[in-house]
């Protein structure tokens, strides 16, 4: 048997697992443990892939040119899937706990333990048929989730989420067909697969880009996200912050940077005319986020506008912006995973969603709003948090392509930022509540712990980035010249 | 002591006081007097490390270098002339928290306020030691974020309303200070203060963005008008230990970043100093000129530190245009600095001494207190003689400095402006003994018909050490000048600056120059301020503040522009959000509407009818009229399309087409 089949094992163990969730019935104890063992287990798994195998490849199944299932271990895997399975282990803990409101425990868990696994089959994809068949899968196992509290705006929503990620992974799909067409091969490769200049390169990028994009909440494709914010917070932590968005910019940045290549790109002119949507991105986010009275769908912009910021590093084609757009994708999902928590724990605790009612929340709740003050300031991009490290490449890379305007537009959106997240801080700590008793209720331990490690981790990476920074340099050398 | 290394030295003074905050809060949940206590041993002891380096500090600059913090390390330096800025500020921190644990005692939340008051002192130091731009600015902005929560520590309406002012400017301030430093970096590509003095020059006009971006960001700290509108709301919000650390020390911090974003990094250039010349002697004029309609004490003051600003803004705009000869513009600079921390937080302690007793800040509801409390009339005399430049007290000699610095530069240029500036200068003067007097005249010296004189007080140690200590130091530097020039001389090297300066301070000159912008003051307090301001007579009086009726920078200019941009933002971007959304749904409509059109036509049909009756058969033509629409034609004809005789129609026309195409090719 060749050893390389290893790789499989952590996509196909989810899948398996879910099985035996969905056959058994556990009581809530059981299933607990059984759900944070195996994903647990999987990020064991994972870890043990990446340390002793290094780079490794495997044809699944290869029935022509076109049809063939490859996955690979490259250094952009091993980043995405080492962020996905540690972040998947912290929101498993705190949905142990949250999901008591909530109910129905046993399906939300199938799916999260499968969506887990496609996820892990979207990281290690070794070309592009793989990564869209994963990212059909996505689409699917996320849809469950989404809709699970079965209320009309649910179903509405959920509606409204398969429609938009359809039609994004069709435009994709065309994109795919058109470039198959030219090169005859869709593997990935570092600094691309493509020589020469053809006119219909450009229509193949855009398309892809657009496509993917829907995922990743480009403007104006977004809707989707605001209104997937009915879904139960552990489900809205992992859409905006690891598992959906994230692969749409996984994909965009394979398709880049993989299967263009950085000068392929520029000689389509393409980025030119798609940093427009991306900047409309940034700037409409953090805007419109002013605007929101509900937490959850502040945070919803908010990842609008963020995301842009990656796509915009994407889209600068040169290393410096490369390494402000990957340090991001990792800093956005440690960031938003943990706001997105402490709000889900406001809600669990005080039943409170708006912004007008939270006066006066942090001395009742002083560990949960103090780790979203800190992770509020990282997102900002003060310094010393990671945020600032992001931004300053981003910056620099702008400017290295002669762009004044971008790192201004940067700052623009980083003080609404502020304007946006300091306000709940404010309120929490500094004003008088309305007329309520103070009763000390932080959240309980399963939500407090994973909010209080992944804040620890925010600190860790703004002191002392040079590990991540030079995993994140390599890449961008490997790939760029 | 002298045996501790210098190197180890510096990195216990930056670490003292952050551990000191966390433990301080720890304590303080357990007991408050064991915090107090702890506090102020650990200012203490902070001071005494600082003032161990003064004899290193003497012959070398020590620096230390920590890799790997932030991803470009922690790059600390420390010369004479930052060492002035520390070993103020610690000196100050530990005068202040002896104060602050009797002013506090009214106050709730105390150790919230101990906490960030900490972290305020230690990213404060940070700033004064940084020398990379990235560390400066990291202790920049946390000293912007943790002293937010000391302005706002009432939580009453008004403080918020300060405390968003403050918050919103420091954050902006802050961001433009960022887009500098992404711009140096850019052309420069380092960021050591010392390195980027060597390839500064060779990048051309660019550096004059970066400059004005830079300065913008420190000015907003330093309350260069116009960025100043957060000063005067600020200071009376604040509980007046925090006020006195605002205006002592905090401005500083942004003069010390122009200084050396203009100086050391080797911007100093014509451009340059013309405008920070214009902008100083506005925001000295301004200042000034507010601060006499105001009645609430602390406003008072807080016009009084942006007036004082604008004469250092004055001198380091002096130091561009003097080249060669700007040596005494620069002692006049740092001589200010060191005056105005210490004679500022005097006269902030001996508001808060009133406060403390009367819960009033508005000259209308304490005038007369002071009549009969000596302690009190005595260290807020010396702090305003210290800041109207009386002969014998400090404030005389660094007026002279800065305007004798003026009057070379009018020897040197002449013309039209610097004349001008000149008697802005002097009239400048004039405003700050006018409205002190305003101030201690009325809670000092007048009678009023409020019952108040007779409320006995007594200033307790607490207070009355740390006050004293700073009134002592007033005059010390007033009648010994030589003690500090010295130190200045030192200080100057790290500008390059290395002839000393010999001054008589007590000339003649100097001394009716004084005078004349002492009597100029008086003049102006008897003939403008009680006549016009002061409404009432003998007993019976009241200030009033025609200036609240006037243009107001923020509300009439930044908050209506400010508004009017996000209204048209927010509809550009609606229309993005729900741009396809609202696309989608208008096609779908049109769809519909088209498909549901009806559609009326007529058609002609043979219809038999043959009914059972045998004779009675007859072929009719009838018209008859269909209302139908397209949904259903599409229906029908998919219907029709379905049926045998069309299918085998089609076959048969797709077999013709094949054998046509079979012969032809």
């Amino acid at each position: 048997m060749n050893l390389n089949n290893i790789i499989l094992l952590p996509i196909v163990f989810p899948f398996l697992a879910a099985i035996i969730m969905s056959a058994c019935n556990f009581n809530e104890k059981r299933r607990n443990i059984f759900a944070g063992s195996v994903i647990l287990i999987n990020l064991i798994f994972v870890i043990y892939i990446v340390k002793s195998f290094g780079e490794i490849s495997l044809h699944f199944i290869k029935i022509n040119e076109f049809l063939d299932i490859y996955f690979k271990v490259d250094k952009l895997s091993i980043f995405f899937s080492l962020l996905a399975s540690v972040l998947w282990s912290f929101t498993s803990i705190y949905s142990m706990e949250y999901m008591k409101h909530e109910k129905k425990e046993k399906r939300f868990f199938t799916y999260f333990i499968t969506t887990l696994g496609v996820t892990l089959g979207i990281a290690f994809a070794g070309n592009l048929l793989t990564l869209y068949l994963f990212y059909e899968l996505l689409t699917l196992t996320t849809f469950p989730l989404v809709i699970h509290s079965e209320s009309k705006e649910a179903l509405k929503s959920g509606k409204k989420y398969l429609i938009y990620s359809f039609a994004g992974a069709t435009v994709a799909l065309m994109g795919m067909l058109i470039l198959f067409s030219i090169t005859n091969d869709l593997t990935f490769v570092p600094g691309g697969i493509l020589k020469g200049n053809k006119q219909l390169y450009f229509v193949a990028y855009v398309s892809m880009f657009i496509g993917f994009g829907v995922k990743a909440a480009l403007v104006p494709f977004h809707s989707w996200l605001p209104e997937a914010m009915v879904a139960p917070t552990p489900v809205s932590s992992l859409l905006h912050a690891v598992a959906v968005v994230k692969s749409g910019i996984y994909a965009i940045t394979r398709v880049t940077y993989y299967i263009f290549g950085a000068d392929a790109v520029r000689t389509t002119g393409a980025n030119k005319y798609l940093i427009i949507l991306v900047i409309i991105s940034i700037l409409m986010g953090s805007f419109l986020a002013l605007h929101q009275e509900n937490l959850k769908k502040r945070l919803a912009y908010s990842t609008i506008s963020q995301l842009g910021y990656i796509l915009l590093g994407i889209l600068l084609l040169n290393k410096n912006a490369f390494t402000g757009a990957m340090m991001h994708l990792l800093n956005h999902a440690v960031i938003k995973i943990t706001l997105f928590f402490c709000v889900g724990a406001i809600m669990y605790t005080t039943g409170k969603t708006k912004m007008s009612e939270i006066n006066g929340i942090g001395k009742s709740m002083p560990i949960t709003m103090w780790c979203f003050t800190v992770s509020a300031i990282s997102l900002i991009g003060i310094p010393p948090t990671n945020g600032f490290i992001s931004k300053w490449f981003l910056a620099e890379g702008a400017l290295l392509e002669g762009k004044v305007a971008f790192p201004a537009i940067l700052l623009v959106s980083a003080l609404l930022t502020a304007l946006y997240l300091l306000p709940i801080s404010i309120a929490a700590f500094f004003t008088k509540e309305n007329n309520e008793a103070i009763i000390k209720k932080d959240a309980p331990l399963k939500m407090l712990i994973p909010i209080i490690c992944i804040t620890i981790i925010t600190i860790l990476l703004g002191l002392f980035p040079n590990f991540v920074l030079d995993f994140i340099r390599d890449m961008a050398s490997e790939v760029m010249n | 002591m002298n045996n501790l290394n210098p190197h180890k030295v510096l990195l216990y003074i930056i670490i003292i006081p952050l551990i000191g905050s966390g433990i301080s809060y720890f304590v303080g949940k357990k007991g408050e007097r064991l915090r107090d206590i702890f506090n102020i041993i650990m200012t203490g002891a902070n001071l005494l490390l600082i003032t161990s380096l003064y004899t290193s500090i003497i012959n070398e600059k020590v620096e230390v270098f920590i890799p790997n913090i932030m991803g470009i390390g922690l790059y600390l330096k420390l010369d004479m002339f930052r060492y002035i800025f520390v070993w103020l500020t610690a000196l100050i921190w530990f005068l202040i928290t002896i104060y602050s644990t009797q002013y506090l005692l009214s106050y709730k939340n105390r150790n919230r306020y101990y906490l960030f008051f900490m972290i305020t002192y230690w990213s404060t130091l940070g700033i004064f030691l940084s020398n990379n731009f990235i560390n400066l600015f990291t202790f920049f902005e946390i000293m912007s974020l943790s002293s937010y929560p000391l302005i706002i520590h009432d939580e009453d309406k008004y403080s918020h309303e300060a405390g968003r002012t403050y918050l919103i400017m420091a954050v902006s301030g802050g961001l433009v200070l960022l887009m500098g430093l992404f711009l140096l970096y850019d052309y420069t590509q380092t960021l050591d203060i010392d390195k980027i003095k060597i390839v500064i020059q060779d990048i051309g006009n660019i550096k004059y963005v970066i400059a004005w971006l830079i300065t913008f960001g420190f000015g907003v700290k330093a309350g260069i008008f116009p960025l100043h509108i957060w000063l005067p709301k600020a200071h009376p919000a604040a509980p007046a230990p925090a006020s006195a650390i605002l205006s002592g020390i905090l401005l500083k911090t942004g003069i010390f970043g122009i200084l050396i974003t203009v100086e050391i990094m080797g911007l100093n250039d014509i451009y340059i100093s013309v405008v920070l010349l214009v902008l100083g002697f506005i925001t000295m004029f301004m200042g000034g000129f507010l601060a006499m309609y105001q009645r609430n004490i602390k406003r008072i003051l807080a016009y009084s530190s942006m007036s004082q600003m604008g004469y250092i803004i004055v001198g380091i705009g002096l130091m561009g245009v003097l080249h060669e000869h700007n040596a005494i513009a620069l002692y006049g600079i740092i001589y200010h600095i060191i005056n105005h921390m210490i004679f500022k937080v005097l006269l902030f302690m001996s508001a808060g001494v009133i406060y403390m007793k009367l819960h009033e800040l508005s000259i209308n509801g304490i005038g007369g207190f002071g009549r009969n409390k000596r302690v009190l009339k005595i260290c807020f005399f010396i702090g305003s003689c210290a800041i109207m430049g009386v002969p014998g007290f400090n404030g005389f000699i660094s007026k002279n400095l800065l305007h004798h610095a003026l009057t070379e530069a009018l020897h040197l240029y002449g013309g039209f402006w610097l004349n001008i500036g000149e008697l802005i200068f002097v009239i400048s003067s004039a405003f700050t003994t006018a409205y002190l007097l305003k101030l201690f005249i009325a809670v000092f010296v007048e009678e009023s018909d409020h019952d108040i004189a007779n409320i006995k007080m007594k200033v307790t140690g607490r207070a009355l050490v740390p006050m004293s200590i700073l009134a002592v130091m007033i005059i010390f530097i007033g009648v010994y000048p030589e003690f500090i020039m010295n130190i200045i001389d030192k200080a100057a090297e790290t500008f390059n600056i290395h002839d000393t300066l010999d001054m008589n301070f007590y000339s003649f000159e100097n001394i009716k120059s004084s005078f004349v912008s002492i009597l100029l003051g008086t003049l102006i307090y008897v003939f403008f301020i009680r006549k016009v301001l002061r409404k009432g007579s003998g007993e019976n009086w009241w200030y009033e503040n025609t200036a609240l009726n006037w243009f107001s920078l923020e509300n009439n200019l930044y908050i209506p522009l400010f508004t009017v941009m996000f209204k048209i933002s927010s509809f550009i971007l609606k229309f993005c959000d729900e741009g396809l959304l609202n696309l989608i749904v208008f096609i779908n409509n049109g769809m519909n509407s088209l498909f549901k059109m009806p559609l009326k036509y007529k058609k002609k049909s043979k219809d038999m009818i043959s009914k059972k009756i045998d004779e009675i058969s007859h072929i009719n033509d009838f018209t008859t009229e269909f209302t139908t629409d397209m949904t259903h034609e599409a229906k029908k004809a998919r219907y029709k399309m379905n049926s045998i005789t069309y299918s085998i129609y089609i076959f048969g026309v797709v077999l013709v087409i094949c054998l046509a195409v079979l012969l032809y090719s």
